[in-house]
């Protein structure tokens, strides 16, 4: 009954369809970026100095497909509290890792830092980053707990029935695409035969 | 209890177990979906790994060093005289300081990076007058760290070494930089053009630059000086231990910095 759907239920398939969007492009675009070459993406990672260097390789060229196979993940809307919540987890660890760069007070982007940026000094890019890595952290968080969304694969393939952290009756959802009242009528027809 | 009680009772015990049920079937649906994703996350991942690193084996050619170079990390070393014939009239006078005890800089630069051209004009005559007098040595390490171009200009600068002209053809090329917004500059064309400039002709140039003879070498290079350390350009360290870029800048500084560092040693 839509007298009982709140405001909030109504918006926020609304809301967590635009951040997936978002999430998806921020990640695309850093992730095709990286791709054409793998030897500075390496590079790039080992001048965090946090992992060993027999992981420095398979990371620099992997991470970017993480990258890229969350954001089509996050772009059709499948499997949308996972990677929802793994693209969280991946900011975290962005955040952790400029964090320890700058508390040891390592330059990562002094002068010329491959792609062409010329920087004199080193330091406010790391918050301004951190800052940055904030804010998509709290959209990627928002996805996690809230998947349900609009234009979403997942929302055909469970039949409609999306009701994730919600407790309401039978086939009534907090809204997951098109098949949403489609769900619900094989449902209530059979239990309206077995009241026969 | 009536019959009608029973029967409705037992309508709710088939509901519930329908409601239980389908509950069941949207939770397997819900974890098959996350598998689901999953399993693309580490297909897509491993795939991408795979390609990469076979594209880095295929892609490189044959490992060949420049002219005196006795391993891809061990830089250009340029010596006194050559610093000393290049200047000229304007060579200041040997110094004091024993051959020995003249400390080593270490210098990594990107022949696109524009901070390098920098340092080019605000110390690059400073460092080139303290090692023709002898207070350092000077050993150039020309890395690729911002796109292709920056591979080719560092393997023409290989090419030159081989001929003996490597400082000038440096200086030149410093003195040619192309914008970093043009996206061009620094073509085959351009590179053989400039070794007419700094005194090169000839066929044996002009085939090592089309060709990349040196190529993979700067590649090498670069890779090395990731290792060592060094994440942007210019880089540079006196006697092993990093300079700092500020220092690095300025020549008052940077003659300081050479200067104590040899009356340590």
């Amino acid at each position: 009954m839509a007298s009982e759907i709140s405001s909030f239920h109504r918006v926020q398939p609304w809301v967590t369809t635009l951040a997936r969007a978002g999430l998806a492009v921020v990640l695309g675009w850093a992730a095709i970026a990286k791709m054409g070459d793998p030897a500075a993406a390496a590079r790039a990672v080992r001048a965090y100095r946090i992992l060993p260097e027999s992981l420095v390789h398979t990371v620099g060229y992997g991470l970017p497909f993480l990258e890229i196979a969350l954001a089509l993940l996050l772009l059709v809307g499948l499997g949308t509290r996972l990677s929802g919540a793994v693209s969280a987890v991946l900011f975290v660890v962005f955040i952790a890792g400029i964090a320890s760069v700058w508390a040891r007070g390592i330059s990562i982007d002094c002068g010329c830092f491959g792609g062409g940026g010329a920087v004199a000094s080193g330091d406010t890019h790391y918050l301004r980053e951190i800052l940055r890595d904030v804010g998509l952290l709290a959209l990627a968080s928002w996805v996690a707990v809230l998947p349900s969304s609009r234009l979403a694969l997942d929302g055909l393939i469970a039949g409609g029935e999306e009701t994730e952290g919600e407790e309401t009756d039978g086939g009534e959802d907090g809204g997951v695409g098109p098949d949403a009242s489609e769900g619900a009528r094989p449902g209530m027809a059979t239990e309206m035969r077995g009241t026969r | 209890m009536s019959k009608a009680t029973r029967q409705r009772s037992a309508r709710e015990r088939l509901r519930e177990e329908r409601r239980r049920q389908s509950a069941r079937a949207r939770l397997m649906r819900r974890v098959y979906m996350s598998l689901g994703a999953a399993v693309v996350i580490a297909a897509i991942v491993v795939t991408g790994v795979l390609v990469q690193s076979h594209r880095q084996a295929s892609g490189s050619g044959q490992l060949v060093l420049p002219k005196g170079l006795s391993s891809a990390s061990s830089g250009i070393s340029v010596s006194q005289a050559q610093f000393r014939r290049d200047l000229g009239a304007a060579a200041p006078k040997p110094s004091a300081t024993p051959a020995g005890d003249a400390p080593v800089l270490d210098l990594y630069e990107d022949f696109q990076c524009p901070v390098c051209e920098r340092f080019e004009q605000t110390s690059g005559v400073t460092v080139q007058k303290l090692a023709a007098e002898g207070e350092v040595k000077v050993v150039y390490h020309p890395i690729a760290i911002i796109d292709e171009r920056s591979v080719r200009s560092g393997a023409a600068a290989g090419c030159a070494l081989d001929a003996g002209k490597f400082p000038k053809y440096h200086d030149v090329l410093y003195a040619n930089q192309p914008s970093e917004q043009s996206g061009t500059g620094f073509t085959e064309s351009d590179l053989k053009g400039f070794g007419k400039r700094a005194g090169l002709s000839g066929a044996a140039f002009d085939k090592c630059v089309d060709s990349m003879k040196y190529g993979q070498w700067v590649k090498a290079s670069t890779e090395a000086a990731s290792k060592r350390g060094v994440n942007g350009t210019p880089s540079a360290y006196l006697d092993g231990k990093p300079l700092p870029i500020q220092t690095l800048m300025d020549p008052n500084a940077l003659t300081q910095a050479i200067t104590s560092a040899s009356a340590k040693s």
